[in-house]
């Protein structure tokens, strides 16, 4: 499908454009901060590796969270081999700027965060997304399920979600 | 009011969460030179955590078949007359379950290398789920070859000939590890996998993939959603 350059090229459109994305996904997934990383270098690689099989058929947007997503629920700490594999990428890829000194925010978004970590792997992709915005029809696109299923999902997690919240 | 009330009550949570987006977008930064460093990995640092052992064990299992069954064909053409059947028919039976051990492993790397993370998430893992289920199934089979390692090396020499507590032990062993591997290829179900015996044959970095894709399985089956359809 591309050549070499442009691979290259989309790729780092993709990164750049959807390195929130990724973070989101490493918190959502790795409660561990050291493991985030780590994460997030195996997406990018997974991204770059499924560029020439990227049909065009779909959005970008979608088929990202599909590959990212993926990768986040098939990640599993102790993985020895991900440990050798990662030692070639031994750099920060995502880097933090600066600090915002914003007390309030930050807490209400730990506690979102802590939230969702007590959720099962399919149900933190479905939360995810709903959190996107992202229209049931696109969650359904990413996830290979009903519209009808998502709506029923996403009812039952946020009713869990809540049930979570006040038991805190 | 506090944080919690206003996370909950007012519904708040996709402005935390758009809050949170515009937070990291001034956060983070790419780090280009990593990116040239990735668009340069090659594709096999991407194999899976459980294709190495599956290597391994496939290489081992070729080898170990290919020898056997060219031993085994060279003695039933050249020396079947004068060779144990004991020994003949007891390997044969191992080469033969190894073998199909050996064919299941070959579809797991083909199913493998065809796992697709571009697919709908739900596909993806279901697939990635099933196929780390079915090492079960290996372990299973693999057991039931227990008995014949007991009883090849007998001969119709040796059970005219035998001292009598030799050919006990011999008939008890045997007995005892037919028990062994059929209750085994009976009981080792997910049933059983918080059971101590079952732990002990499956610790392992095999067994922590396996007992994350029941937990998978378990939520993409999820029996309290009655629509639980996935599309094509």
């Amino acid at each position: 499908m591309h050549d070499n350059q442009e691979q290259k090229q989309l790729f780092e459109r993709i990164s750049i454009q959807n390195k929130g994305i990724l973070f989101k996904i490493a918190r959502i997934y790795c409660p561990q901060e050291d493991d985030r990383q780590d994460l997030i270098q195996e997406m990018l690689i997974r991204i770059w590796l499924s560029l020439p099989r990227y049909n065009p058929q779909f959005t970008l947007s979608t088929w990202i969270y599909r590959v990212c997503l993926n990768t986040a629920i098939s990640y599993y700490r102790k993985n020895s081999r991900r440990i050798i594999k990662t030692q070639v990428l031994d750099r920060q890829i995502l880097e933090i700027n600066e600090f915002i000194p914003d007390g309030t925010l930050i807490e209400q978004i730990d506690r979102l965060f802590q939230l969702i970590n007590q959720l099962k792997e399919i149900d933190k992709a479905v939360i995810f997304l709903y959190l996107e915005e992202k229209s049931h029809r696109e969650i359904a696109e990413i996830l290979g399920l009903s519209e009808t299923n998502i709506g029923t999902k996403i009812m039952r997690i946020k009713k869990q979600l809540k049930s979570l919240f006040y038991e805190q | 009011m506090n944080n919690k009330t206003i996370i909950m009550e007012k519904s708040n949570t996709i402005k935390v969460w758009q809050m949170y987006q515009t937070q990291l977008d001034t956060l983070l930064a790419i780090d280009k030179q990593r990116l040239e460093d990735i668009s340069r990995i090659k594709v096999f640092h991407m194999l899976t955590s459980m294709r190495p052992a599956k290597y391994f064990a496939l290489l081992t299992g070729l080898v170990w078949v290919i020898g056997g069954v060219f031993l085994l064909s060279n003695l039933y053409i050249y020396a079947f007359d004068q060779v144990s059947k004991f020994f003949f028919f007891s390997f044969a039976a191992q080469l033969f379950i190894t073998a199909i051990a050996i064919l299941i492993y070959v579809v797991q790397l083909v199913l493998l290398y065809n796992l697709d993370v571009t697919e709908p998430i739900y596909s993806t893992q279901k697939k990635l789920a099933k196929l780390r289920k079915s090492t079960i199934w290996v372990t299973r089979i693999l057991f039931l070859q227990l008995p014949f390692w007991f009883s090849f090396h007998l001969s119709d020499t040796v059970l005219s000939t035998g001292n009598l507590p030799y050919l006990l032990l011999n008939g008890i062993l045997i007995i005892l590890f037919t028990f062994a591997s059929v209750w085994l290829f009976i009981n080792i179900r997910f049933e059983n996998r918080h059971k101590k015996w079952f732990r002990l044959i499956f610790a392992g970095i095999e067994w922590t993939p396996i007992d994350k894709s029941e937990e998978l399985l378990w939520q993409l089956d999820d029996p309290n959603d009655k629509s639980n359809k996935i599309c094509e």
